[in-house]
């Protein structure tokens, strides 16, 4: 499946009311989320970079940057302190994003 | 089991090593912070800390701009109430603990009072009402500084302190582990997740929020461990591993990391379901906290 790069470059943040088992949903940061405990998030920037942040150990949310691409359905991010790993897209369109687990 | 760095991830299937790069002075204050608590578990200090109920006086901050977010004294005390029911586990919703867990509920011996006399000594309501201009607070501590638009945090070797704001981006609170800066020590919770009565909004009505942050303030981790795959821990053996934070109101089992056939302990006050889905402590998190009384935090409410 090839993925659309423009349509991944949004502020996304996880909707995890909509998970389904082995599926993460993310909507972007303008969706009406309901009031909940931290959420991830996925900042993609047409630059290539990304920021992305996730609730830390006391629930502050916690952040990292890094450079992000696109092959075919495979989201590469390629953090900052030198790690990397790879998502791979399920569904990216318009206001919905789903990346399996 | 080695201890795993402690880090969140963004939901995904690898570790992020860099936001444990972000907290390399947390990880060694954590890493003198568990040596003294084995050492205390051990010895039987963190037990006969158990052995005496201890109250801990309470400043409640209320820091406020508009009307609604300036809570009732009552919400307050419905708050303070609420933690005194789950730090006894008085509280009456253990009965939907699965019959597997029930014997693993545990009453902490903690309880919490509005502060009756403030730092110099005179008589207090224990609840300080801040006026501000700002809208909303972050994560970057500016509630607990007056040059900020907040208040001043109170002694924490005397006090929890406890702000409630407007807390923004969503968030309904966070807290500071013991062994972190004296000025910024306590917990803050949004207006609308703290108490059971007034301005809370379903589904954090229940005060469960405090539970949660209090949890944390006695040196409670998450009880995923931090990680989102099956290597983090919560430094407690009584706890199942699991994998990710559990949200709303899970359906019991839910399996994670291998740990059928019971699953995950989601009904526990350190994941981060809704306040109607968590109702207890187990043994090992109250021996943790007990251990916290005992040392980073002995002269409190003594």
């Amino acid at each position: 499946m090839t993925v659309d790069r423009a349509a991944l470059q949004r502020h996304w943040v996880h909707s995890h009311e909509e998970d389904a088992e082995g599926e993460m949903v993310f909507r972007p940061a303008s969706y009406g989320f309901p009031p909940s405990r931290g959420r991830a998030a996925l900042d993609l920037r047409a630059d290539g970079s990304y920021t992305e942040s996730a609730p830390g150990p006391t629930d502050r949310p916690e952040s990292a940057e890094g450079t992000w691409k696109l092959d075919g359905d495979e989201l590469e991010l390629n953090a900052a302190d030198g790690s990397r790993r790879v998502l791979e897209i399920a569904a990216a369109e318009g206001d919905r994003l789903v990346v399996r687990r | 089991m080695s201890p795993a760095p402690k880090r969140r991830q963004c939901g995904t299937q690898q570790a992020h090593e860099r936001l444990c790069e972000m907290y390399p002075a947390f990880r060694a204050r954590q890493n003198g912070i568990e040596q003294g608590i084995r050492r205390s578990i051990q010895s039987g200090q963190a037990q006969r800390v158990t052995r005496q109920l201890i109250t801990i006086p309470v400043v409640v901050h209320v820091v406020y701009k508009r009307d609604p977010e300036n809570i009732s004294d009552a919400q307050v005390k419905s708050q303070i109430d609420a933690l005194n029911r789950d730090y006894r586990a008085n509280n009456s919703d253990t009965s939907t603990v699965p019959d597997v867990w029930k014997g693993f509920v545990t009453d902490p011996n903690i309880q919490f009072a509005l502060a009756t006399k403030d730092p110099k000594g005179k008589a207090t309501t224990g609840i300080t009402r801040t006026k501000t201009t700002r809208d909303s607070f972050g994560t970057g501590d500016s509630v607990k500084r007056a040059t900020t638009g907040g208040s001043a945090a109170w002694p924490r070797d005397r006090y929890l302190n406890l702000w409630v704001c407007n807390l923004g981006d969503g968030l309904l609170g966070y807290a500071q582990f013991p062994g972190g800066p004296a000025a910024t020590d306590g917990v803050v919770i949004l207006y609308t997740a703290f108490g059971t009565m007034g301005a809370v909004q379903s589904p954090f009505d229940l005060g469960r929020t405090a539970t949660h942050e209090v949890g944390h303030w006695l040196n409670l981790i998450h009880i995923w461990g931090d990680r989102n795959d099956c290597g983090g821990t919560d430094y407690v053996t009584d706890t199942p591993n699991a994998q990710l934070p559990n949200y709303g109101k899970p359906k019991f089992p839910h399996i994670s990391c291998n740990n059928g056939p019971n699953g995950d302990m989601f009904m526990d006050y350190m994941d981060y379901v809704d306040d109607a889905a968590m109702v207890m402590f187990t043994a090992g998190q109250v021996a943790r906290m007990n251990a916290t009384l005992a040392g980073p935090r002995k002269k409190v409410g003594r």
